[in-house]
C-alpha cells in the first residue's frame, strides 16, 4: 500500500434532488440545475441523461423510479470521491438514510419510537427492541455490487458495529429476560450482554461473511459509542471479536471511533492488534487551525505518543467535519508531518477525515477532501518518498 | 399543585426535529422553525399547568453550556465532548484569560434563554453546576466558573421567580477533595445568603457516597438517581433537605407502571418528609412523545 493512503469514512449529504424525490416533495428546477452542475464538476455529464428525464417529472415518483434516483446519487457521489483524488472509494452512503436507521430498517425485533438528539441540532431515529432479532436481508449487499460497476478504484466499505446498534437502541426486550436480578444497574448490564451477543452472531458476523463473498477487501467497522461507558469496555471489544470472528484472514479491518475518550480503550487494543489492520480516530476536532510542528500547535495529536506503541496503522483525522472552514493543505500537511514524526512509518499512517462528512455540503467536502489529498501529496514530497 | 419536576433539557416534537434538520440543510428559513419552537413551549408548558415550578425545558439551549458562550466575553465555542456516557455530546467553551459578562445584554439573554409565559410565575431555573461548567470548559478555573456563574445567577434572580436547579452530573463521576470542597461550600453559601432557594440534581451515578457532604451544603434539596441509586439510601434521610427524586428512567423507553412509581412513592413516604419526583437525568434522550407519556403517569400519581 501506498503511503498515506487517503480515503473517507463514510458519509456525505444527500444531493437536493434525491431528498427531496424521496420525500415526495416537488422538484423545482433548482434543484435539476444543481444536478447538472455537479454533472459538470465530475465530468460526467454523458452518463446523467436518464436521470434528467427521470428528475424533469418533478414528482410521484414510483417506487423503482426512487430507487434509480438513489442509484444516480450514489454514482454522483463515488464520482465526487474519485474525483477527489482519494484512494479508497466509497459512494457517501447514498443507499442508507443513516447509519443506524439503516440497518435497523433490515432486522427484524425492532420498532423507531422517535429522534432524539445527538449534538446541536443533529438527530437521529431511536428504535428500541421488542422482540427476537433476525436479519431481513443482506442489506449492503446491493450498495456494494452497485457501488463496484460506478469505480474501478478499491472500494472500502463503512458498516455500523454491534455495540454502536446495541448502545444507540432502547432494550424493552432482553431487559424482560432478566427476572432474577433486582439491582437496575445490573439487570441492564445483563441484558445488554444478550442483546450484544445476539446482534454480533445473527447480524454482523453474517453481513462481514456475506461481503467477503462478494469479494469485499476493505471493511470499515463503525463504533462511534464504543468508550462511552468505561464498565462495558469487555462488552464492546467481545462483541467486536465476535462479530469478525475468522474473517479477518481475508479482509483488511477498519475500526472507526470518534469523539470519545480514546485512553479508556488502550488497556484493550492488544486484544483486536492481529485482527483490525487500522485503527482509525478523529483529531482535528482536538486542534488547533494554526499551523506549525510543535506539540502546543498540534494538541489535538497528542494521543499518537502512546498509540505508536501498538501494532495498528494509524488512520488519522485531520479534517474538522462539523464545521465548514476548509483546511488549508499547508495546515493539513502540518498534522500529517507530526504524526510522521510520531509514527516514523508512512505506511503506518492512513489520512483521513475525522469522521463522516455528511454533515457539510457538497461543496466543502469536496474543497476539504481535494486539500487533503493535495497535502497528502505536498508531505510525501517534502520528506522525499 | 403537583410536586413533579422537569429537569435538565427536554426534546423535541417530530415536527421541530424535522423544521430543524430542514433548516440547517438550508431549506427552510428560521420563522418556519421559530414557529415550532413557540409550539413546543407552549405545549411544554400547558404539560406543566398544574406544576409548582415550571421548566422550559432548555428548549433553545444546544447544550447546558452553549448560551453562556453569548453572554461571556472572550469565549469560544470548540470542538465536540461526550456528555458522559450518553451519546449526546457538548461543545468544549474556551476561555481568554480577561473574562468578563456582557451586561449591556443581559436582560435580551435572560428573556431569550429564561423564557417564561407569566413573569410572577414561579419557574424552575436551570443552570450548569460549577463542576459541570468546569467539566465542559478550557482554560478557565473553578473559582472563576463561580464567579461568573454567581454574576450571572444574581442577574436571572432579578428578573426571574422560582427555584434554582444546578444540573450536576460530575459529583456522581468524581471524588472530591478538601479545598474543592470548600470552594463548592462557598458558592452556594453566598447564593443561600441571597435568600435563593436551590436544588442540586445529581445524576448519572450513585451519589451515595456525595450524601454526608451533599447535607453539609447550604442549598435546599438534593436531586437522586434513583435508577443507578439503591432505594436503600433513603433510610439515612437527611430531612432537613427536600429529595428530588429522579424516578423515571429518561435513558430507556420502557414506560414505568403506576403500580410500580405507586410502590416506589410509598417507600419514599415512610422516611423523606417533602419530595418531589423528576426524571434521573436529562429528558432529552428520549423521543418527545415518550417523555410526555412518562410525565402524564408521574402526573396520575397521588402526591
Amino acid at each position: 500500500m501506498r503511503p498515506f493512503l487517503t480515503h473517507e469514512v463514510g458519509s456525505l449529504a444527500k444531493p437536493i434532488w434525491r431528498v427531496k424525490a424521496i420525500r415526495n416533495e416537488e422538484l423545482k428546477d433548482e434543484d435539476i440545475n444543481e444536478a447538472i452542475k455537479w454533472a459538470k464538476i465530475l465530468e460526467i455529464k454523458d452518463q446523467i441523461e436518464p436521470l434528467l428525464v427521470l428528475l424533469k417529472k418533478r414528482k410521484n415518483f414510483t417506487i423503482e423510479e426512487k430507487k434509480e434516483i438513489i442509484s444516480f446519487s450514489s454514482f454522483y457521489a463515488t464520482k465526487l470521491l474519485e474525483k477527489t483524488g482519494i484512494d479508497l472509494i466509497f459512494d457517501g452512503e447514498q443507499h442508507r438514510a443513516e447509519m443506524y436507521e439503516y440497518p435497523i430498517k433490515n432486522i427484524e425485533g425492532f420498532e423507531f419510537r422517535g429522534y432524539v438528539r445527538s449534538f446541536d441540532y443533529k438527530f437521529f431515529k431511536k428504535a428500541a427492541c421488542i422482540g427476537e432479532i433476525k436479519l431481513k436481508n443482506f442489506y449492503h449487499e446491493e450498495e456494494f455490487k452497485k457501488i463496484q460497476t460506478f469505480t474501478n478504484k478499491p472500494i472500502k466499505i463503512p458498516i455500523t458495529g454491534a455495540y454502536t446498534l446495541v448502545d444507540w437502541s432502547f432494550d424493552e426486550y432482553f431487559i424482560k429476560k432478566i427476572n432474577y436480578e433486582k439491582n437496575t444497574k445490573l439487570k441492564k448490564l445483563y441484558a445488554k450482554q444478550n442483546f450484544l451477543k445476539e446482534i454480533s452472531d445473527k447480524i454482523i458476523h453474517p453481513i462481514l461473511l456475506n461481503l467477503k463473498e462478494l469479494g469485499a477487501k476493505f471493511i470499515q467497522i463503525d463504533e462511534p459509542a464504543s468508550s462511552a461507558k468505561p464498565n462495558e469496555l469487555n462488552l464492546f471489544f467481545d462483541s467486536l471479536t465476535n462479530s469478525i470472528k475468522e474473517t479477518y484472514k481475508d479482509i483488511f479491518y477498519t475500526i472507526h471511533i470518534c469523539f470519545s475518550n480514546y485512553r479508556l480503550l488502550f488497556p484493550y487494543l492488544p486484544r483486536i492488534q492481529n485482527i483490525v489492520k487500522e485503527l482509525h480516530l478523529e483529531f482535528a476536532n482536538r486542534d488547533t487551525t494554526e499551523l506549525g510542528l510543535s506539540d502546543k500547535k498540534r494538541i489535538g495529536y497528542e494521543l499518537l505518543d502512546e498509540l505508536k506503541n501498538y501494532n495498528f496503522i494509524i488512520g488519522l483525522g485531520v479534517l474538522n467535519v462539523h464545521t465548514d472552514f476548509v483546511e488549508p493543505i499547508e495546515l493539513i500537511k502540518d498534522r500529517i508531518l507530526y504524526a510522521y514524526e510520531k509514527i516514523k512509518d508512512p505506511h503506518k499512517i492512513f489520512i483521513a477525515p475525522d469522521c463522516g462528512l455528511r454533515t457539510r455540503s457538497w461543496e466543502i467536502a469536496f474543497k476539504k477532501l481535494t486539500n487533503m489529498v493535495e497535502a497528502r501529496n505536498l508531505a510525501i514530497k517534502e520528506i522525499g518518498l | 399543585m403537583k410536586k413533579i419536576l422537569i429537569n435538565g433539557l427536554y426534546p423535541y416534537d417530530e415536527m421541530l426535529t424535522l423544521k430543524l434538520i430542514d433548516y440547517e440543510k438550508g431549506r427552510i428559513i428560521k420563522e418556519e422553525v421559530e414557529k415550532e419552537f413557540n409550539k413546543n413551549f407552549e405545549k411544554l408548558w400547558e404539560i406543566q399547568e398544574d406544576f409548582e415550578y415550571k421548566s422550559d425545558g432548555l428548549l433553545n439551549w444546544q447544550d447546558l453550556l452553549r448560551p453562556f458562550s453569548e453572554i461571556i466575553e472572550n469565549c469560544k465555542v470548540l470542538g465536540l465532548k461526550r456528555y458522559f456516557e450518553t451519546n449526546f455530546f457538548f461543545r468544549i467553551l474556551w476561555f481568554n484569560s480577561r473574562i468578563d459578562i456582557k451586561e449591556n445584554q443581559i436582560d435580551e439573554w435572560i428573556n431569550k434563554y429564561f423564557r417564561t409565559k407569566y413573569p410572577n410565575e414561579n419557574k424552575l431555573i436551570i443552570l450548569p453546576s460549577p463542576l459541570l461548567f468546569h467539566y465542559f470548559s478550557e482554560n478557565i478555573d473553578i473559582n472563576t466558573i463561580c464567579d461568573i456563574l454567581l454574576q450571572i445567577t444574581n442577574f436571572i434572580l432579578e428578573k426571574r421567580k422560582g427555584i434554582i436547579l444546578f444540573e450536576e452530573p460530575v459529583l456522581t463521576k468524581i471524588n472530591l477533595d478538601e479545598n474543592l470542597k470548600k470552594i463548592l461550600h462557598s458558592f452556594y453559601e453566598k447564593l443561600c445568603k441571597k435568600g435563593y432557594k436551590i436544588f442540586l440534581q445529581c445524576y448519572f451515578g450513585n451519589i451515595e457516597n456525595h450524601l454526608n457532604f451533599l447535607y453539609t451544603l447550604p442549598i435546599d434539596g438534593i436531586g437522586i438517581d434513583f435508577i443507578n441509586t439503591e432505594i436503600d439510601i433513603i433510610k439515612k434521610w437527611d430531612n432537613n433537605k427536600i429529595l428530588i427524586a429522579g424516578c423515571i428512567d429518561c435513558e430507556n423507553s420502557y414506560i414505568e407502571s403506576l403500580e410500580e412509581l405507586t410502590n416506589f412513592i410509598n417507600i419514599l413516604k415512610g422516611y423523606v418528609n417533602n419530595f418531589y419526583l423528576s426524571g434521573s437525568c436529562d429528558f432529552i434522550f428520549l423521543p418527545s412523545k415518550i417523555a410526555e407519556e412518562k410525565i402524564n403517569n408521574l402526573k396520575k400519581l397521588n402526591l
